[in-house]
């Protein structure tokens, strides 16, 4: 299966945030999103999920324009992991997984045993089983951003969607919800993320794009986007890009100068 | 659940001796008993007074107090807010100027309580319609949030209006203890049919609506992109609770605080999931409107505004559970 973005222009209130933008994500890929604040990576995932009217482009799956879609039936190709967030209300975290099954009940149907077997076996799947019982809101950062992703593989969908998922997470938690990533990603699942770690893109061997202050976009390999001219042209500083090994393995990696 | 189902049945069954005049258990065994098999011919005073009066002022009450419970619930997580009432879109408001134009011109009681139901019901259509125009696909939740607070001042102006120019002898105090809200007034059988049916098609839509109310309340992104189609559910949902909402405050006054606080007490005790939360609530609160309705019955021998006691009897009730309830709920 492949999620395509032709040409897409987005914004808000007529005021073009991100114009002639495109990317193809094929099932099993993982797809990193890069660039500075205000560049407009929020924006393009909104669009791209439907949550902002797009300003123009085309948004496809295996080639079939999105627009005719339902929520629902849209809901069951992609999933969106959206940023660990506090809700007002005190959910168990089974509760919270279930939820991913709505896209795939009538709209006045209530979560069956089936569905409750699949969010416990979505949160098995991620390793989290044991916060089942738990309440969502007392989760730490790194649990609810799981129960989260967890959430969005009980939708059993074909495209994940992760908004800058390791965003406010610690050291740990941030390898963590990468590795799950690339596990999902393994298991045939595509996979678009937004980042501010530029390293991530080394990290999941993924493909990338890296928008530019100027508007441009730098696309292709993790070697390839990540060079330290296209860094300075993006987050206006420098970045040293160094190689080191690990277990006699190469590791490339990045780091801006700090003086 | 099935507790409170037996609790809502033992208070109902206490709250039919609840009274001036003193029925007993066996007696009102008896009275229910005849009336089942179709042989109560006879004209007693005990069957009188609870088949004629005390039946269906407990069924009304029980009722008015599910509807409103039903209706804060599912507003509270459409929402997202556990302090907000069914009439924050300006129904009560509403459905009060329609019922106190309709005294102020000595219309009969009928035409009250049809007025008062489609006043209501048009305070909260135009809500939708400010906030559609208003709001462009943009953050319509608060536009509508505050477009409901602008009607219901509006409102809340008409009716100051109407009370001004209503004679203080006659219409004046008519209006002033209609919108107290009353149960022995609209106590007939008639009353209870019409809001039973109203209930079946307002409570049955929120209760089929539970589970897209739990994932509206994680937002409206969030809920989109679950398959959620937010629109519709938002539609439903409203035009639900204001059907429900709109049809007690025709019957029964305004009465207020039950709809914000048996929610918020059920949610401390089941937790916030809609699939227990709206039926724990809709038990609870007829359980609540019961126990109101029996003191204000044995306090005073002939009748207490139910909106005023509803506070004095909610707000300690509260406190206590917000003492001893789960705090992690909150």
């Amino acid at each position: 299966m492949t999620l395509e973005v032709r040409d897409l222009a987005c914004g808000y209130g007529g005021r073009r945030v991100v114009e002639g933008f495109s990317m193809r994500v094929e099932a099993g890929d993982i797809h990193c999103l890069l660039g500075p604040n205000g560049v407009g990576k929020t924006t393009l995932f909104k669009s791209v999920l439907g949550l902002l009217p797009r300003l123009g482009g085309n948004v496809l799956l295996d080639g079939r324009e999105v627009d005719g879609l339902s929520a629902r039936e849209f809901a069951r190709a992609v999933a969106y992991v959206p940023q660990a967030h506090t809700p007002p209300f005190a959910f168990n975290v089974r509760d919270v997984v279930v939820m991913g099954r709505l896209a795939h009940l009538g709209p006045f149907a209530a979560p069956g045993r089936a569905d409750y077997e699949a969010a416990d076996h979505a949160l098995a799947q991620l390793g989290i089983g044991r916060l089942a019982d738990r309440v969502y809101t007392e989760l730490s950062g790194g649990e609810r951003q799981m129960a989260l992703i967890a959430r969005a593989v009980a939708q059993s969908p074909r495209f994940l969607m992760m908004d800058e998922p390791t965003a406010n997470l610690d050291f740990g938690n941030q390898a963590e919800v990468l590795e799950a990533a690339k596990r999902l990603a393994a298991g045939g699942m595509g996979v678009v993320m937004t980042t501010h770690v530029p390293d991530h893109l080394f990290q999941c061997e993924a493909e990338g794009t890296l928008m530019l202050r100027d508007g441009r976009y730098v696309k292709g390999g993790a070697d390839a986007v990540l060079t330290p001219e296209n860094l300075r042209d993006a987050y206006g500083i420098e970045v040293m890009v160094l190689d080191a090994s690990w277990r006699g393995r190469g590791v490339r990696f990045c780091r801006p100068v700090v003086v | 659940m099935a507790g409170l189902a037996v609790a809502l049945a033992a208070l109902a069954a206490v709250s039919l001796t609840v009274g001036t005049y003193d029925v007993s258990l066996p007696e009102i065994g008896r009275v229910l008993w005849d009336w089942l098999t179709g042989s109560s011919t006879a004209h007693d005073k005990a069957t009188v007074v609870l088949l004629t009066i005390r039946a269906p002022r407990i069924l009304l009450a029980a009722l008015v107090g599910a509807a409103l419970a039903a209706s804060g619930a599912a507003y509270q997580g459409m929402f997202r807010n556990p302090m907000v009432s069914p009439d924050i879109l300006g129904v009560s408001n509403g459905a009060a100027v329609g019922a106190a134009l309709a005294l102020l011109l000595g219309l009969p009681s009928l035409v009250v309580h049809g007025l008062s139901f489609v006043c209501g019901l048009g305070a909260v259509l135009l809500v939708m319609a400010v906030a559609r125009a208003v709001g462009k696909g943009g953050n319509t939740l608060t536009v509508m949030i505050l477009a409901g607070v602008v009607m219901s001042s509006t409102f809340s102006a008409l009716l100051s209006l109407v009370k001004y120019v209503a004679d203080p002898d006659d219409a004046l105090p008519q209006i002033t203890y209609w919108l107290m809200g009353s149960f022995a007034r609209s106590g007939n059988d008639a009353n209870v049919l019409v809001l039973a049916a109203i209930f079946v098609v307002g409570g049955g839509a929120l209760l089929l609506m539970r589970w897209r109310i739990n994932a509206l309340s994680f937002g409206e992104e969030e809920a989109r992109t679950l398959g959620v189609d937010v629109k519709r559910t938002r539609t439903v949902v409203i035009l639900a609770a204001t059907l429900l909402t709109s049809a007690t405050v025709c019957l029964c006054g305004t009465i207020g605080w039950v709809g914000l606080i048996i929610p918020h007490i059920v949610r401390l005790v089941v937790g916030p999931n809609y699939r227990a939360l709206l039926p724990v609530s809709l038990l609870g609160g007829a359980c609540f409107m019961l126990l109101v309705d029996d003191v204000a019955r044995i306090i005073v021998p002939g009748e207490l505004p139910v909106g005023v006691l509803t506070a004095l009897i909610g707000a300690p009730l509260f406190i206590y559970m917000l003492v001893k309830g789960r705090k992690e709920w909150l």
